[in-house]
């Protein structure tokens, strides 16, 4: 038993989690964007020796909560640690409350400290833009929101959660300090308009509403696009509409002005009133986050004003101003964040139950059946939905092991960080960039996959991708027709699959062609890449039926198609430069191994967890998908079981790489045979340098002879990231292999060896005025840990100094391409320079010193 | 039926193909032809010194896409296709090209616009990435016609009537976009906006570093304009062929370039006039110079063919305008109709054929095959594109035998 004195139960706060994950919003422009919760888990011991766990949902939505970047994720960390070991009191709702209020209020000193330490350290009024938005906030024409709001939501509901638990009532109860009523509130879902002109949003409004069923408020959430006239104009559309009764009698606007013409709301709200009249309300919801003085002040009364837990830090912070809102007249409403996750959904069904009179919630409705019976937030963990897209896995008092699987040691790189900046196929297009600058080559980038290199002695090579000048054109044109390529091959003498090519929607022939071939057959697209719409393992006629159906309705079914001979072997990439196999990886379905104590999904999660730690593979984890579910289902299984020690659970039966197939060094072991035959097939091809071998074999130990086998495809322009940085076993250096190659076919002036640190030169070019460019650049440089620094040269240029760790230098050179969101690089030309004297990255105003060119 | 002609549009694409072909008959090569007018010839037994190889077995080869030999290389076709990438290395080399700037379909519209009224109009509009001297809209005179130009690019590139994507392209793997229902490209796909330059439209072929043919244009290759030209290059002023030739080689590894000027006057010095390069082509084009004399462009896919040999030290038998060959027809899906369908296409195209031989289980049908280098030239191309009643051939072999009599 668990006392903090001699009568007071508590519960102490022995694990605490974050998972954070990614959720889909709608962007400015329609486009899918991507945003950022953290489920916080805060597992706690029970007086009684058991256990219990709360949930929570932290919302990462910049000015919107408070939470900006890295910062907000750093800041959540740091709390989490501080909760560790805590005591919670749970005498009763009271002392639970009390002891809930006195640990975020550690949490709020500590979110102010840092915000302050945050301001000192990057004053947010450094150019005009600053300037203005500091002013709008000091002006309330906008959100002021304190420090970290939506970090203190999800750690603050995970707390409620763990006390109503504790005590075996429902959160709403616990806050309410009494019963409440469990039919819940009213949940109203909102139509958000994502245009900017009245036409626009009111025929928007008129087809989201078609077909659907009536309903008698709607909240309309205008994301503050709308300049005055148009907001004007689309209210009196609305008010005819309704009157007309084609839109609900009752109708409330939120962000109904743009935030420049949000010192005219007045008028906005007395055009709402004109056309309200004839059973018809239009009303502008109060938006903004009002101090407790502007409440008391009761000019707020009969307006509809919402209510963001997410803004606020939390339901108890929340339910105090609905009670202060409902005291001064005003009509409070719940609203949910955009993309909130199913945790912050049911704290705002208890947080609207609680209140004195309940409180109608604003948030995409789900299944809320069963949430307000408790205990506690009465929601389990949400794995289903969030088991793929978590980003990142803290866990303050590990339980894990430091390996992806028991006995399993998966490879670390530390260049991830700096790979990160250049998206999931990052390596593709940089590391051969890398080797060249290393070699001391220049270079002139100008995309995220295209550069060109000189010696500056020998005409520039070009690569764009893993393109290079190594390879022909032709070889190209053939390796990508794979029935071209198997008839090649097999008039060299190498091992393929038989099969051949059909038409595009000529079935009948491939069912009769596949029935005298003999199954197990495999179907793929003529020309594909990869593994899009490619079916293996297809085992009589009504599996290869759903296998058309499935290549037809890939993103390469309009080409013909190939039936082949299944080869009942393993999957392995073979890299061979030259004449040379320089690198070879087995590759594996998406898998865990069970450690008999975690459960399916959260072993996933660890898994995913270290390929995050790959740069090829960070942005390929494995999906929990619809492949995954039908083999959990097969072995009736699902994301709560719990597998034995050393169980091997199969998600996936393909062996992509990019849908979480691991990746296993087997260079050293391959067979002599099995190299000769991939280094005979890349020389049957005219001008192929540089070949990523698709060999199916049944073991890479043995001779070709005494096994079944085949080369499936040859890659003209494979990959290099997978063979460079395996999961498992010894990584190979592709890209510095290959770039020797070129050294030596085009006779190159370069370094023998590559540099281990370098000093680079940059200028670049484009669109970078009002983008922030070097900040950013700082940022990145100085996290990266280079020396160095930018200047502005005119509107179009910039140039900078880089200098230090090779790896995190020239990944720099390649992120400068892309630069911040809004900037539009058109070209990086690096050259080497001599080291500046300096210790730090800086920006200045003209060079701090003459550097000669090396 | 048997239908061994093509489209207009497919033999500008293909053309250089089949030409390259008819010359690699015409000198004694036996070649090996894939399907997408992939090519691999070695020299024929009548040839000196030849003998007859499997592929990968070391001898040297010649090996062909589109009309393109081995010496192109992968990345500089491919920097070839981005026209913004090419313009670039156009302007650091100091090479004048037009005013143009890219912009994407889902965020640039409205700049381009802005940005055709910067430059006047009139304007032209090409895709920015893909094949070249193709979908350009020229002549563009005011919002109206950048609109309609743009509205032809939203549809996606494998939908619109007469597109073709080289082999060796790149393969687009971007979801396509949705407006008001209808399927367009994806937001992030980019288009050029170039400022329209006046004067004559000049075709120039460059082989190796040297130029092979100019062609003063009668409108434009690439807008569907083209109606005739004449051949200029002993009369342009030798500043332009070397215009050309530095043009070509803005981008090292490419064996052929096509370099498209436009200049008022190609019989003046350069320095008098405002001119640009307007196109940089990785493929000969050749359907352009057959427009003005089909014996120009049979006469310049040899000039490649020659050059291209010399390179790897492949020498070259003396030309035979009929030749006999035996043909293997690998992978048909039916040998009888196959057979049958080869003997009638055949003897459609003028050609002496007799079947010798059918294997039905391998599905190869051999035959000798007597006749014109151009139509047996023809005759193979259609079969690997499927177009001889549908009987798609996956590799077509023509070993030369002596000529039958």
């Amino acid at each position: 038993m668990h006392t903090s004195g001699p009568t007071e139960p508590v519960v102490i706060l022995d694990g605490l989690q974050a998972l954070e994950y990614r959720s889909i919003g709608v962007g400015r422009r329609g486009q899918q964007r991507s945003l950022t919760n953290a489920l916080v888990r805060v597992d706690a011991l029970l007086p009684d020796g058991g256990s219990v766990f709360g949930l929570g949902e932290a919302q990462f939505r910049g000015a919107q909560t408070g939470d900006h970047g890295g910062r907000a994720r750093a800041f959540l960390v740091e709390s989490l640690h501080r909760l560790e070991g805590r005591e919670l009191t749970v005498t009763d709702r009271a002392t639970a409350l009390e002891s809930i209020r006195r640990m975020m209020a550690d949490l709020a000193a500590v979110a102010a400290e840092q915000d302050h330490l945050d301001r000192r350290d990057s004053p947010r009024a450094r150019d005009l833009r600053g300037i203005v938005k500091t002013a709008v906030q000091w002006a309330r024409l906008s959100d002021n929101v304190g420090p970290f709001r939506g970090a203190l939501f999800g750690i603050e509901t995970a707390l409620l959660d763990v006390a109503g638990r504790a005590l075996d009532i429902p959160t709403s109860e616990l806050l309410a300090g009494a019963p409440v009523d469990r039919h819940g509130p009213e949940v109203l879902a909102p139509l958000r308009i994502l245009r900017s002109t009245a036409d626009e949003a009111m025929a928007e409004i008129t087809f989201s509403l078609a077909g659907t069923d009536p309903r008698p408020v709607l909240w309309l959430d205008l994301d503050a696009r709308l300049r005055l006239p148009e907001t004007l104009d689309l209210i009196g559309r609305l008010g005819r509409a309704a009157t007309r009764g084609e839109l609900p009698g009752r109708i409330l606007v939120r962000r109904a002005v743009n935030v420049r013409d949000s010192y005219r709301l007045g008028a906005v709200r007395r055009a709402a009133q004109r056309f309200s009249t004839d059973g018809v309300a239009i009303e502008i919801v109060n938006d903004t986050v009002l101090s407790s003085g502007a409440v008391a002040s009761r000019r707020i009364r009969g307006q509809v004003i919402s209510v963001r837990p997410h803004a606020l830090g939390g339901l108890v912070a929340s339910l105090r101003q609905i009670g202060r809102i409902a005291e001064a007249g005003g009509r409070p409403y719940v609203v949910d964040v955009e993309a909130g996750g199913p945790i912050a959904h049911a704290a705002q069904l208890h947080l609207g139950a609680a209140a004195r009179t309940a409180v109608p919630v604003v948030a995409t409705p789900r299944d809320e059946a069963s949430v307000l019976a408790g205990p506690g937030l009465g929601v389990p963990m949400p794995w289903e939905e969030i088991v793929d897209s978590v980003t990142d896995h803290v866990i303050v008092r590990p339980t894990a092991t430091d390996t992806p699987a028991p006995g399993l040691s998966a490879n670390t790189y530390r260049e991830v960080p700096f790979l990160q900046p250049l998206g999931p196929n990052g390596t593709k297009g940089h590391l051969l960039e890398r080797e060249a600058l290393a070699r001391g080559m220049s270079t002139i980038r100008f995309s995220k996959g295209a550069f060109v290199a000189s010696d500056r002695r020998h005409e520039p090579l070009v690569f764009k991708w893993s393109r290079s000048p190594l390879s022909s054109a032709v070889a190209l044109a053939m390796c990508t027709h794979k029935e071209a390529t198997r008839i090649r091959l097999s008039r060299a003498g190498v091992p393929v699959p038989r099969g051949r090519t059909f038409g595009n929607g000529d079935l009948e022939t491939a069912r009769a062609f596949a029935d005298h071939l003999g199954y197990p057959v495999v179907v793929k697209p003529a020309m594909g890449v990869r593994g899009i719409g490619v079916v293996a393992g297809i085992a009589d006629r009504t599996e290869l039926d759903l296998a058309f159906e499935q290549l037809t309705d890939s993103k390469l079914g309009d080409q013909d198609f190939i039936v082949e001979k299944h080869i009942p072997g393993k999957d392995y990439r073979i890299v061979v430069v030259g004449d040379r196999v320089i690198a070879a990886i087995l590759r594996e379905p998406a898998s865990v191994i069970g450690d008999g104590v975690r459960s399916v999904a959260e072993l996933l999660i660890n898994k995913n967890a270290f390929r995050r730690l790959n740069p090829h593979l960070w942005g390929r984890p494995i999906m929990y998908d619809a492949a995954a579910r039908y083999q959990l289902e097969r072995i009736g299984m699902d994301l709560e079981s719990v597998p034995a020690k050393g169980q091997h659970i199969l998600l996936s039966n393909s062996c992509s790489l990019s849908q979480g197939g691991d990746s296993t060094d087997v260079l050293d072991e391959l067979h002599p045979s099995i190299k000769q035959a991939c280094v005979a097939a890349v020389q049957a091809i005219p001008g192929l340098a540089f070949c990523g071998v698709d060999f199916l074999l049944e073991d890479h130990t043995v001779p070709l002879d005494e096994q079944e086998s085949g080369i499936c495809e040859l890659n003209a322009h494979a990959a290099i990231g997978n063979c460079e940085y395996p999961f498992f076993g010894t990584p190979r250096e592709v890209a510095r292999i290959f770039i020797d190659e070129c050294v030596t076919r085009y006779g190159l002036d370069v370094a023998a060896e590559p540099a281990s640190e370098v000093s680079l030169q940059l200028t670049i070019k484009g669109r970078t005025m009002g983008t922030n460019y070097a900040h950013w650049m700082r940022r990145n440089a100085r996290e990266f840990g280079l020396a160095g620094w930018v200047r502005r040269i005119n509107r179009r240029t910039l140039e900078a100094v880089i200098s230090g760790e090779t790896a995190a230098a020239t990944a720099l050179t390649a992120a400068a391409v892309l630069g911040p969101s809004r900037s539009k690089v058109t070209s990086v030309t690096t050259t080497h320079v001599t080291a500046p004297h300096r210790t730090t990255f800086t920006i200045v105003k003209n060079a701090p010193e003459e550097l000669a060119r090396v | 039926m048997s239908e061994v002609a093509t489209p207009f549009h497919a033999r500008q694409a293909t053309l250089d193909g089949t030409l390259t072909l008819r010359a690699l008959l015409r000198h004694g090569f036996a070649v090996s032809v894939y399907p997408r007018q992939v090519v691999t010839a070695t020299p024929g037994a009548s040839a000196p010194g030849a003998e007859r190889i499997e592929p990968g077995h070391g001898a040297t080869e010649l090996s062909f896409v589109h009309g393109l030999p081995g010496t192109s290389g992968l990345a500089p076709v491919t920097f070839s296709q981005d026209k913004r990438m090419r313009r670039a290395l156009l302007e650091r080399a100091g090479i004048a090209v037009p005013k143009g700037a890219t912009f994407t379909m889902g965020r640039g519209v409205r700049g381009s616009h802005r940005f055709a009224h910067r430059i006047g109009f009139p304007v032209v509009v090409k895709p920015a990435v893909g094949d070249n001297a193709i979908e350009t809209f020229a002549g563009i005179g005011d919002d109206a016609a950048l609109e309609a130009a743009l509205d032809h690019l939203r549809t996606p590139p494998t939908e619109r009537p007469g597109f073709s994507r080289a082999a060796y392209g790149l393969t687009e793997l971007r979801e396509p976009g949705e407006e008001n229902g209808r399927i367009v490209v994806p937001s992030s796909y980019t288009f050029l906006v170039e400022k329209q330059l006046s004067g004559a439209y000049l075709r120039c072929l460059v082989i190796g570093d040297e130029v092979h043919s100019v062609i003063s244009c009668v409108g434009a290759p690439g807008d569907g304009s083209l109606t005739g030209g004449i051949e200029i290059l002993h009369q342009i002023h030798p500043g332009f062929t070397d215009l050309a030739r530095r043009a070509a080689a803005v981008i090292d590894g490419l064996a052929v370039v096509t370099v498209d000027i436009v200049a008022p006057n190609p019989y003046d010095h350069p320095s008098t006039q405002t001119f640009g390069v307007v196109e940089l082509s990785e493929r000969p084009g050749l359907w352009v110079q057959a427009m003005v004399d089909p014996q120009l462009a049979e006469g310049l896919a040899e000039e490649i063919l020659i050059s291209y040999a010399r390179s790897c030290g492949v020498a070259v038998a003396g030309g035979r305008d009929e030749v006999t060959v035996e043909l293997e027809a690998h992978a048909l899906p039916d040998v009888v109709e196959g057979a049958a369908a080869i003997e009638s296409a055949a003897s459609e195209a003028g050609l002496r054929c007799r079947i010798t031989d059918s294997d039905r289980v391998a599905g190869v049908v051999r035959a000798d095959l007597s006749g014109g280098v151009g139509p047996m030239a023809e005759l193979t191309d259609a079969l690997l594109d499927g177009r001889i009643d549908r009987q798609q051939v996956m590799l077509a072999v023509l070993s030369p035998r002596p000529v039958m009599r």
